[in-house]
Parts: C-alpha cells; sequence; structure tokens
C-alpha cells in the first residue's frame, strides 16, 4: 500500500505541476494597487511620486498619497476577477486579449462609481485610475493598474 | 419427622418408562422395581397394559411414506426456506480476498508484525536530530494581495516591487468607456501621461 502511494505522487506530483506551470504560462498577471489621496498631509508615499506629481498637475489639493494595499492575479483570457478593495468597493478586471504581436494585452476594468473602460496596454507600466469614490475618511479612491509579463 | 407421613416410593417416570420397554441398565434399580411392583398389584396391572399395547405396536406397524409424499413434504420445506441473498457469496469472496491480502502483505513486510518502540523510547535510542526548517525562495512564494504600504517582505516580492511606474501616450489607446449607470458620468482621459480621471461635482 505505502508502495503504491508512493508510486502514485511520484508520477502524479510532476504531472501536476506541469499542468499548472502550462496553465500559468497562458496567463496575463494583472496588478491593481489601492492608493489613497487626501488634502489632509504632505506626505507621499515615495513609490508613488510618479502618480501624485500626475494627479497634483489636475488637483493641487490633494496632497497626501498612500498606498492602501496591493492585488495581483494571474487570468486568462476572457477571465473576470473581483478584487475586493476596501469598504465594500471591489474593482473588476476582464482580460479580453492576451499579448499582441505588438506586445499590447486589452482589458476591462469596472471601477467604483464608474462604468466599464476598455483599452490597450503596454506590460509593465501602470494606468492611473481617478476614481469619485471618497472613502468614509475622505480620501480619494486611485487605482494603478499593471498587467504582465511583456515579451523580450 | 415420622416416616409414616412419607409418600410410598414410586419410580421416576423415565425410570419407569426405561423398564417398561426393557432399556433400564440399572441391576439395582431393575430389582426394586420388581419389589415395588409385587407389592403394588395396581402398577403391575399398568406395566401389563403397557405390554400389551407395546406388542399391539409391533404387530399393528403404520406403513412409510410413499416417495410420492416425501417429494410433497419437500417441496413445502423448500418453500419456507429463505433465498439466499445474492450478496451472501460476494460478501464471502471479499472476505477471502481480504484474509488473503492480509497475509500477502505482512509475508512480504514482516516488519509491520514488530511492535513499534514507544516515542519515549524511540526518542532515547535514536535521538532526532536537530529539524532544518526551509526557506522559501522567492520564485516559491507569489504575493496575491498585501494590505497597508510595506516597502519590503522577508520573503516573496510584492506586486510593486519598485517605482510606480506610468504608461507612456503610445503604450495605451482606450477601447471604449462605459457612463456610469447612476447618473452617465463619463471619465475623460487626461492627455499627455495618460491616466483616466473621473472629476468630482467640485472639480468641474
Amino acid at each position: 500500500m505505502v508502495r503504491l502511494v508512493s508510486l502514485t505522487l511520484m508520477l502524479g506530483m510532476p504531472t501536476l505541476l506541469w499542468t499548472q506551470c502550462k496553465e500559468d504560462n497562458g496567463k496575463v498577471k494583472v496588478t491593481v494597487i489601492v492608493i489613497l489621496a487626501s488634502e489632509d498631509g504632505t506626505s507621499v508615499d515615495q513609490r508613488l511620486t510618479a502618480i501624485a506629481k500626475e494627479v497634483q498637475k489636475q488637483n493641487p489639493n490633494l496632497t497626501k498619497f498612500v498606498i492602501h494595499s496591493q492585488h495581483r492575479e494571474s487570468l486568462a483570457e476572457k477571465e473576470r476577477k473581483v478584487f475586493e478593495i476596501l469598504e465594500k468597493q471591489n474593482v473588476q478586471v476582464v482580460v479580453h486579449h492576451k499579448v499582441d504581436p505588438k506586445n499590447r494585452v486589452v482589458i476591462a476594468v469596472k471601477a467604483p462609481d464608474q462604468g466599464e473602460i476598455v483599452y490597450g496596454t503596454s506590460c509593465g507600466k501602470f494606468l492611473p485610475i481617478v476614481t469619485r469614490y471618497q472613502t468614509k475618511a475622505n480620501q480619494r479612491l486611485i487605482l494603478a493598474v499593471r498587467v504582465e509579463p511583456c515579451k523580450d | 419427622m415420622n416416616p409414616a407421613h412419607e409418600p410410598p416410593w414410586r419410580p421416576d417416570p423415565d425410570v419407569w418408562s426405561s423398564y417398561l420397554s426393557g432399556k433400564l441398565t440399572d441391576r439395582a434399580m431393575t430389582q426394586r422395581i420388581e419389589r415395588w411392583l409385587e407389592e403394588n398389584p395396581a402398577a403391575l396391572d399398568e406395566a401389563s397394559l403397557d405390554r400389551s399395547l407395546r406388542d399391539l405396536c409391533e404387530l399393528t406397524p403404520a406403513p412409510p411414506p410413499s416417495l410420492h409424499e416425501w417429494n410433497v413434504a419437500w417441496q413445502k420445506i423448500q418453500t419456507r426456506v429463505p433465498p439466499t441473498p445474492w450478496w451472501q457469496p460476494v460478501v464471502w469472496f471479499a472476505g477471502l480476498a481480504a484474509c488473503v491480502a492480509f497475509f500477502a502483505l505482512f509475508r512480504s513486510e514482516p516488519s509491520l508484525l514488530e511492535e513499534k518502540p514507544k516515542p519515549a523510547e524511540a526518542v532515547a535510542n535514536h535521538p532526532a536530530p536537530e529539524e532544518v526548517f526551509a526557506v522559501a525562495s522567492p520564485d516559491e512564494i507569489q504575493i496575491l494581495r498585501v494590505e497597508g504600504s510595506l516597502f519590503s517582505l522577508a520573503v516573496g516580492e510584492l506586486p510593486l516591487a519598485g517605482l510606480l511606474e506610468l504608461l507612456e501616450t503610445h503604450e495605451f489607446t482606450v477601447r471604449s468607456i462605459e457612463p456610469d449607470a447612476r447618473d452617465q458620468m463619463v471619465p475623460h482621459v487626461v492627455s499627455g501621461t495618460p491616466m483616466i480621471w473621473a472629476k468630482l461635482v467640485s472639480e468641474e
């Protein structure tokens, strides 16, 4: 019996791992960074300096930028993922097309308090989405969305 | 106790029946019964009547049942015997197979029959080496969700490892933007560094 179980594991585990790797290879890794911006304070997370600079061009009153949470998920084509972010709000992401010969991925993002946005994007960089949603602490919800991996 | 009040002796019914049928082998009991008969004429008459009945039975034996009568009786017996359940042979076969497998297993692995030392004895005889805790490499850890503004982890890689790098204009193309279902608000695309902006009422 012990030999039978060992044999099953020896044959089954590599098959399982191979299958898992094969599935991951066909997926797009989606990263969602949840940022909260507010007018109280001036601290900016050093990783957010670029996005803070661009946001402040539109609204200089937003002076404090912090990362609330970070999410990452590997999605297959047409697969929908709902990221629960904060205060019972969520972000829905669907990969419409995997990376094409131009190194673009088409995804759809549905953020709180707005309709769905479908866009094509290069890999490895973030698109900021400044939403209308404000937390109970009067912080503005900003999302930054990235897809990976990129082709060499 | 006064012996005059005791009931007169009489042989036990089984012993008496054995005597009448001539099968009593106890000689002392036989002699005692014969003395008792001499003293009890009524008992002697009873014995004579029994012998007469036996002789009569021997002279008029009942005829044995015919083959047809035996067959009828056998069929009646068969109809009253419950049938054997279908699973009974399966259970027997499974039990037999389990026994064969059991003995085959212990024949091939005799160590299984050996009594294993108790944990304390095992530790005393073979002290366990110090356990080495394996540390996962970064490749083996995948972070799916991180709360808070962490900058680094002991192991694994944060979704945002370094600076948050933004897309450039040529790296981004809007396909469609749906209006909000509640108020039909449509966010606009900020030119220059691509950014989607949903204006608040105070920003309009």
